[in-house]
């Protein structure tokens, strides 16, 4: 194990997060269930620290369980034993139904115990896939949905939804076809200037694939019933004009509306012109359906029987700055980058693919709908941890990829974070950082849940800044942070003018912030790894530093 | 199906409505439609640094009637909505700040036959408010169509006293407001001197970043110039308060501003000095404007590569004020005819050349001082304009090409 990291108090989690196991785990776990449980199949399986849930197909039928460690909870189980519990959800009914199924379950997982269990399904668990932590409110259900923000004068925290068909790209040679109307299209932002967006989210830095083609739908196309054909003519005239690779067909509300299925025309093109056509559509989880085209892209990879566990994927590594410190630090654990996945789905463009044998996620934050079945399916280990953000974070995600790998430690990046952290501190303890919200924000910010992923007030401790909590309504903030409480409007105003140079808000400019000149900032200000917390830590001190109007800060409009 | 066709060209209906309500201060949309509704406002949000459809804190000036998201949202249509849809209505009727609320339908909203007008007129009766329901034209309308559509349902139904216009006074309607920037409040200060100089007033333009009451100041016209964004909402007006309506192009340019001038002042009988006026302006102009037009300007390629006719067209006046050819995009070679100025906004794929951000949409040029670009005042402002960025991209091209050497 790697030493000499400086290590912060870390807000605990207090969540019970929900894994997905990697190869080996679901291997064993079907290794168990193949003795005895003959007939089913082993459909979908997740462990956290307090119970194992699995379900079981036979055709048309589905039976789900729940293992769960001995004791209290497990001798209310259906069945229950010195080593576990299991319970079959669904009622007396589904009991009666499933017969010996249950017994039979029950004796395959008794030998090993729910702590044998366990400790199997965890060692290369691919953690990181939701939870039930503190979950706060995504920006579709509490901005979008909502037209008077008036009572949300507190409310900084507005997290992005996660519309994976929209960000995933299926590689540079990809056309996507929006089927829908210009009125639709036109509903999304067409430029990518970071001053002029409403939230503070990162832009694209890859335009994508070929060319974007909209089918256009108008009036006459609805009431003619021409809309079908519309969509036929794009799909040819993209397909024979533009040579692509693949079609990213994207139905949108109007033809769903229509009950239109494209699927017929989508296997005339396939059979014409030989060109794969990945449809996402309203109706359709989009988390399914970019499984869905991962899983036929690789169908079309021929592997090669010796797989290299030391060849990656990297798996949402984000922006180009990103991928390169993520690169260089696999590297440093003997392992070579063989391409990227996540927002671009395009395998087969990695070189030395057939040989691949790992995927290692950095940052699955926002990408836990998607599956990753379909590499597990062809053999990669994958690796799905917390996001190395800061540098406890790092140390533990590269520990954690040794694990699953099976790798010696080789380069050494304590000296490096120690370098980090003597540079940083000096700088970033100038400052106050607050984290707003009510208890559910200030939890999320706190301990890292589904969304952002990674403790924001953890790394920001890390990087020595006076971090606290300004909580509305209870004031209880998380513990081993400076917390106060506010009430009104003008509580507010006051901590923010006295106790915060740095303030988290998902708004690009936000009122309340630049009339009392504290400086903004969410999420997309973190950058991975060593350098990656360098460069964050670096960046916010400069936006702390550097703040306009310094001597005329009482002319600046209330907010108020 | 052209794939090369340019997407601005295809701008819809529910844009220029948006840009319409952003120009009034105190109106809201409510529109039947999905959550999207309100991330089409991050456009105007671009284009107008002051927008204020979707303040982040406070009421949005856009506002959908959604029950639901995602899949489900095409699911939930086939409910019966009226109470729901009323209810919105109902709360945005009752802001103390609401002057106006317009109602206007999404595409796909438009096919469900559902009764907006009524169940917006019901609220609006019941609240006091006035109310503007637009014709349903998502799916077919352009986003000029949707502007046009929104100044005439407001031409239509704000309370006007007939009787009230003077003979000195004179309303424009249908100048396109797109945003509260220093270049339309350039361009208005400029309209207010030019009728200045022919002895008369300009009565609140129709729009122009003013609220209700203001607008309903139009009564005091006599004579209704019409600008080619809201002919009708012109001829309403012209007919509700018995004035006289000219219709006239945009004044940009020096040719144009002229034949605009003269048009009013025909209109308006004011005729005597006219042309001592314009040949004062005139004069006035080219003096200032000479040297930068022949010896930085003139015989280079415009491409216009606007989503507005009107704007094309003016602008297409204005190159032949100033010695440029106007040519379709791709068709200038760069290599014999210099790099072509790319006015309008800046588009994928138009090669390259001197871009010039003009028009609607335009993120990358926000003046903090006034810029007009319509009358005598617009003219220098837009030839500064076009010298300072051939310039610029020469001084570029000339540093890069000295790292090269």
């Amino acid at each position: 194990m790697m030493t000499g990291f400086p290590t912060v108090a870390r807000t605990p989690a207090g969540r019970q997060a929900l894994s997905l196991p990697g190869k080996a785990g679901l291997r064993f776990f079907k290794s168990l269930l193949r003795r005895r449980v003959r007939g089913w199949e082993l459909d979908c399986l997740a462990f956290s620290e307090d119970g194992v849930e699995f379900s079981l197909v036979r055709g048309a039928a589905m039976l789900t369980f729940e293992a769960v460690p001995p004791g209290p909870g497990a001798r209310a189980c259906l069945l229950s034993g010195a080593t576990l519990g299991l319970n079959l959800r669904g009622g007396p009914e589904t009991v009666a139904e499933a017969g010996e199924l249950p017994d039979a379950v029950f004796r395959a997982l008794a030998n090993k115990g729910f702590s044998g269990l366990r400790s199997m399904l965890v060692k290369d668990a691919l953690a990181h896939a939701g939870g039930d932590g503190p979950r706060t409110q995504t920006r579709l259900e509490r901005y979008f949905r909502i037209a008077d923000h008036t009572p949300d004068w507190w409310k900084f925290v507005y997290p992005k939804n996660d519309f994976l068909d929209q960000e995933a790209r299926l590689g540079s040679r990809c056309v996507k076809v929006n089927h829908g109307t210009w009125e639709c299209r036109f509903n999304t932002v067409e430029h990518d200037l970071a001053g002029l967006r409403f939230f503070s989210d990162l832009g694209s830095d890859e335009p994508g694939g070929l060319l974007d083609v909209q089918t256009g739908l108008d009036e006459g196309d609805v009431t003619g019933g021409g809309s079908l054909r519309r969509l036929a003519e794009a799909l040819e005239t993209a397909v024979r004009e533009l040579r692509p690779d693949c079609i990213q067909l994207n139905s949108t509300c109007l033809p769903e509306l229509l009950g239109e299925d494209p699927r017929p025309l989508i296997a005339r093109i396939e059979r014409r012109h030989k060109v794969p056509v990945y449809w996402t559509s309203k109706t359709r989880d989009s988390g399914r359906s970019v499984t869905d085209a991962a899983r036929r892209m690789l169908s079309r990879i021929q592997f090669s029987r010796c797989r290299d566990p030391r060849r990656v994927l990297l798996a949402g590594a984000g922006s180009p700055w990103s991928r390169s410190e993520a690169v260089r630090l696999v590297e440093g654990l003997g392992l070579s980058v063989a391409g990227f996945l996540y927002p671009e789905i395009a395998p087969a463009a990695a070189p030395g693919i057939e040989s691949c044998g790992s995927v290692v996620w950095v940052n699955p934050a926002g990408w836990e709908r998607i599956s990753d079945e379909p590499f597990l399916e062809r053999g990669f280990l994958v690796v799905r941890h917390a996001a190395p953000f800061g540098l406890a974070a790092t140390e533990a995600w590269l520990r954690r990829i040794r694990e699953v790998l099976g790798l010696r430690a080789r380069r050494r990046f304590a000296p490096e974070a120690d370098g980090v952290v003597r540079r940083l501190r000096p700088l970033c303890g100038r400052w106050k950082a607050a984290l707003i919200g009510d208890e559910t924000d200030a939890a999320a910010l706190a301990s890292g849940a589904a969304w952002p992923g990674f403790s924001v007030a953890g790394l920001l401790a890390e990087m020595g800044f006076q971090t606290r909590f300004f909580v509305h309504g209870t004031g209880k903030g998380p513990v081993g942070f400076r917390t106060f409480g506010f009430g009104a409007a003008k509580e507010l105003d006051r901590l923010l003018r006295e106790e915060a140079d740095l303030a988290f808000t998902h708004f690009n400019h936000d009122p309340r912030l630049e009339s009392t000149r504290v400086a903004g900032f969410c999420e997309t200000a973190f950058a991975v790894g060593i350098a990656g917390a360098l460069r964050s830590g670096l960046a916010l001190d400069r936006l702390a530093a550097f703040r306009p109007f310094p001597a005329h800060a009482g002319l600046l409009r209330p907010w108020t | 199906m052209d794939l090369n066709a340019d997407p601005l060209s295809r701008l819809p209906f529910l844009n220029g409505v948006y840009i319409a309500v952003d120009a009034v201060p105190g109106a809201f949309l409510v529109v039947d439609g999905p959550y999207c509704v309100f991330t089409k406002a991050e456009m105007q949000y671009g284009h107008n640094l002051a927008c204020r459809l979707i303040p982040p804190l406070g009421r949005a000036a856009v506002v959908h009637t959604a029950a639901r998201t995602g899949m489900e949202e095409v699911t939930s249509l086939s409910s019966d909505r009226v109470p729901a849809v009323a209810e919105v209505f109902r709360r945005v009727c009752a802001y103390p700040e609401a002057e106006v609320v317009f109602a206007a339908s999404f595409d796909f909203h438009e096919l469900l036959n559902f009764p907006l007008a009524e169940t917006a007129r019901a609220a609006g009766k019941a609240s006091g408010r006035l109310v503007c329901p637009l014709p349903p034209s998502s799916l077919s309308g352009s986003w000029l169509d949707g502007y046009a559509a929104a100044c005439a349902a407001l031409a239509r139904e704000v309370p006007l006293a007939r009787g009230r216009g003077r003979k000195d006074t004179v309303g424009v309607v249908g100048y396109l407001f797109d945003r509260d920037e220093p270049d339309h409040r350039g361009n208005l200060a400029e309209l207010r001197r030019l009728f200045s100089g022919l002895g008369l007033k300009l009565a609140p333009v129709w729009l122009s970043g003013s609220g209700l009451s203001r607008l309903a100041a139009i009564e005091s016209a006599s004579l209704i110039v019409s600008l080619p964004y809201g002919r009708s909402a012109a001829r309403t007006l012209g007919r509700r308060l018995k004035a006289r309506v000219v219709e006239a192009g945009l004044p940009l340019g020096l040719t144009a501003t002229e034949d605009f001038v003269r048009t009013v002042a025909s209109a308006a009988g004011w005729s005597r000095g006219v042309d001592r006026f314009l040949e004062r302006e005139a004069a006035s102009a080219v003096r200032d404007t000479r040297e930068h037009v022949t010896r930085v300007i003139c015989g280079r390629t415009a491409v216009l590569l606007l989503p507005d006719p009107h704007l094309a067209r003016a602008l297409a006046g204005l190159a032949e004020d100033l010695g440029l050819r106007t040519a379709a995009a791709g068709t200038p070679d760069p290599e014999t005819e210099g790099a072509p100025l790319l006015i309008g906004p800046r588009r994928r794929g138009a090669g390259p050349g001197i871009v010039i951000s003009f028009g609607y949409p335009n993120y990358e040029d926000h003046p903090v001082v006034a810029r007009p670009f319509l009358g005598y005042a617009g003219f220098r402002s837009l030839v500064e304009t076009l010298t300072e960025r051939i310039l610029a991209y020469e001084a570029g091209t000339e540093s890069r090409a000295e790292a090269r050497r």
